[in-house]
């Protein structure tokens, strides 16, 4: 039977040779035809729209990138409707960076917050953040987007009655030396802190207390009846947007800078020679807190040796009422606002000079301060949430995917709750959380694109714009497309090196 | 009765004490009025059917399971809700599971220089010699460098007893150690158990294991629908002449 079959298999080789029966042939042959097809396809599509572009008179180019652009755009910081095509291009490019840069951290951190909620033992907060994700998920970010601008649009007042924080008239308080005693204070907790002796203890924290007291009543009492200064309203929220004070660095940012960076040095240090010493000794250290509070200190510190310097000597300023110019006092032309910025720069004795946003009461633009408009705040708002609800499924299914053995073993041998979270669960939740976390990544800046219903001035926005006035319309998608492959390739190649720290190894 | 813990040192108090201890699962009565006491050095092995109680009575030992009604006392100190007790509980009793549950992410040094390092707060290097002491003691200390991963079952199992015994523990508690085994490395986690009853660790061991039982048990408690149906020395449990409760003998003559 065998042989009789194997030999009307042969009658057929005259017309299936063996080398074509050959599966690793057969599918070497498959792909070459594949290419073949798809090669043809697209050189038939590509003479076609070729064909087409050139009897309009519009063949690709990218020479008109450097023609005027001729129209204005929003949210477009120093750009001009003077400026080029290209210069429009890249306002719209450094805006969608703006949505998604900021918008993947505030996602994150808001998924993970609710992700965790969701796993809470309270009922309340469970059932609240199981809603939250179910209404956010189910529904389409578009229409999202757009909820929150219109409730952008009809909650905010007009800007002639923009809602001011904090509210005009607070005097200034003495804040700095505020924080300094709160900060003294702490300083004075942890270092009576390992005291053995109970007595000696309360007495140094009661001692300490009340000589604080006396410099705060002296502070105030003699030192702050100096010139009262109005605090001016640091934000601002009204139809026009969200406009938030500046600070700019003045005259003497930089020795203050060096305290910081001084005070970040020595808290490093502090952290190795932390750690190093409970490697060696095992006696726990909170170093992260000695840290934090080394930074505090100095970033304190250094603002108050700033403003101890010499008071600065008599500044002319331009006096509106007697149109002319006089010698004063620094304080004192402060509090009377008739210095100019620069004057301000040089003679402050602070680091650090706050710009209130200044409100234009005709209902235009902001003239200093950072200001962010009503689109930006509806897709930056929009993308953040409804990403943000996938994020907390799965930083829910990352924590429930560590098996239940692990969270038995950490506490049979003793671990306490902080160590089994930070030790245990979390960098077996974080090999399961990152892949998928990488994804919705991903999602965001593709679905910053949906920018254009509300008319934020995003990097489709503006292409749609030019192509319009242009005509340009396959540079212009290209250009798009290859703008969203970089920033798409650059997260992802991101997310795959954190993602190869978390492997596990095996065999 | 009275000859059981033959290495008892006179006037020892007990080191746990169960005292008409319960327990149920929604609606499920999974311990029924246990009271038990185990001795310092004592080993003590507790087989029974699946779903008797008996993995669910050592994990109330250590309040891996919460029990609802009674006492638990362990080294003195009292099983309730007080969180301090349960840690200092903890810190003296080891457990090894059934599914080994080693920490995968970490290395076999770190999985069991962990515990003393960040609960008992022993210095790095003092943690590490006494975890290669231990490896030693498991035979395989030439795996202290690798991640659980890479290892068999058998030594898995062996680097997860090395990280209980880091602890120093006065109390070793074993949820079916080898039942998860392969039938040729079942032998080389058994050896690791008779060589630490020998040393005179407190032991309470919950197996299927009837050779181990007869040959290292001081005393053999047999459970049965979340009762303590019987108890006794091996010699005792084991000898054909002796009458059992009908529950026992179905089960004896089941397994052996």
């Amino acid at each position: 039977m065998g042989r009789a079959m194997r030999s009307e298999n042969s009658k057929q080789d005259i017309f299936f040779p063996a080398i074509l029966r050959d599966g690793r042939i057969l599918q070497g042959i498959a792909q070459i035809l594949f290419v073949l097809i798809v090669a043809v396809v697209m050189n038939d599509l590509g003479t076609r729209i070729n064909s087409a572009l050139e009897s309009t008179n519009q063949s690709p180019n990218f020479e008109f990138l450097q023609n005027r652009a001729g129209f204005d755009l929003a949210d477009s910081g120093s750009y001009s409707s003077n400026d080029r095509y290209i210069d429009a291009f890249r306002v719209g490019f450094v805006n969608t960076l703006r949505v998604v840069l900021i918008g993947l951290l505030a996602s994150t951190v808001l998924g993970i917050l609710v992700g965790i909620f969701l796993l809470n033992r309270n009922f309340l907060l469970r059932t609240l953040s199981r809603i939250y994700v179910e209404i956010l998920r189910n529904t389409p970010v578009l229409l999202q987007i757009i909820a929150w601008y219109f409730i952008a649009i009809f909650s905010l007042p007009q800007q002639q009655e923009a809602i001011a924080f904090p509210q005009e008239g607070i005097r200034s308080l003495p804040l700095l030396q505020y924080a300094l005693s709160l900060f003294l204070i702490v300083l004075l907790w942890q270092l009576t802190g390992n005291l053995r002796s109970q007595l000696w203890r309360s007495r140094l924290r009661q001692l300490g207390i009340a000589l604080l007291l006396l410099v705060n009543l002296l502070g105030i009492v003699v030192v702050g009846s100096g010139t009262p200064i109005e605090f001016r309203p640091g934000i601002y929220i009204s139809i026009k947007g969200v406009a938030i004070f500046e600070l700019i660095p003045s005259a003497h940012f930089g020795v203050w800078a060096l305290f910081v960076v001084l005070g970040v040095i020595v808290a490093l240090a502090l952290w190795r020679y932390y750690g190093y010493i409970t490697e060696a000794t095992g006696k726990p250290a909170p170093r992260s807190r000695y840290a934090a509070m080394t930074v505090i200190g100095f970033t304190l510190f250094g603002w108050l040796i700033v403003g101890m310097r010499p008071t600065p000597p008599e500044i002319p300023v331009y006096d509106d009422g007697r149109d002319s110019i006089v010698e004063m006092e620094y304080d004192e032309a402060f509090a009377s606002g008739m210095l100019t910025i620069e004057q301000e720069l040089t003679h402050t004795r602070q680091p650090l000079l706050f710009r209130p946003p200044s409100l234009d009461r005709r209902g235009r633009n902001v003239e200093t301060g950072i200001e962010i408009s009503p689109p930006y705040l509806a897709v930056f708002l929009g993308l953040v949430i409804y990403t943000s609800a996938f994020i907390a499924e799965i930083v829910r299914a990352g924590i429930q995917a560590v098996p239940k053995g692990q969270l038995e073993a950490a506490r049979a041998v003793g671990l306490s709750q902080s160590d089994t979270l930070r030790l245990i669960i979390l960098p077996q939740a974080l090999r399961v959380i990152i892949p998928p976390l990488g994804n919705q990544f991903l999602n965001l800046s593709k679905n910053s694109s949906l920018a254009i219903a509300v008319s934020y001035t995003d990097i489709y926005q503006v292409t749609y714009t030019i192509i319009n006035q242009s005509g340009q319309s396959v540079t212009g998608i290209v250009m798009v497309l290859l703008s969203y492959l970089l920033i798409s390739l650059c997260i992802a190649l991101i997310m795959n090196l954190v993602n190869q720290r978390f492997q596990l190894v095996t065999r | 009765m009275q000859d059981q813990g033959n290495q008892m040192m006179p006037g020892d108090e007990p080191i746990i004490i169960c005292r008409e201890m319960n327990k149920w699962f929604g609606d499920f009565h999974v311990l029924r009025n246990i009271s038990l006491e185990v001795m310092p050095r004592e080993v003590l092995v507790i087989i029974g059917p699946s779903g008797s109680g008996k993995s669910t009575l050592i994990r109330c030992i250590n309040r891996l399971e919460e029990h609802q009604d009674g006492t638990i006392i362990v080294n003195g100190i009292e099983l309730s809700h007080d969180v301090q007790n349960i840690a200092e509980i903890r810190r003296e009793t080891g457990m090894v599971f059934q599914q080994f549950n080693l920490f995968p992410h970490l290395t076999v040094m770190d999985n069991i220089t962990l515990a003393p390092m960040k609960v008992r707060h022993w210095a790095r290097e003092r943690a590490e010699q006494r975890a290669m002491e231990l490896l030693e003691r498991v035979e395989i200390p030439e795996q202290a460098f690798k991640y659980p991963g890479q290892l068999s079952g058998g030594q898995q199992q062996r680097v997860a007893i090395a990280r209980a015994l880091a602890m120093e523990p006065k109390i070793m508690l074993f949820d079916e150690p080898t039942s998860a085994l392969d039938p040729e490395m079942i032998k080389e986690v058994l050896d690791v158990m008779k060589e630490l009853a020998v040393t005179g660790m407190t032991m309470l061991v919950v197996t299927h294991e009837m050779g181990f039982a007869r040959e290292v048990a001081d005393r053999i408690i047999f459970m049965d629908m979340g009762y303590i149906v019987e108890e006794g020395p091996p010699e005792n449990f084991f000898s054909p002449e002796i009458v059992h409760h009908p529950r026992t003998q179905e089960f004896l003559d089941q397994i052996l």
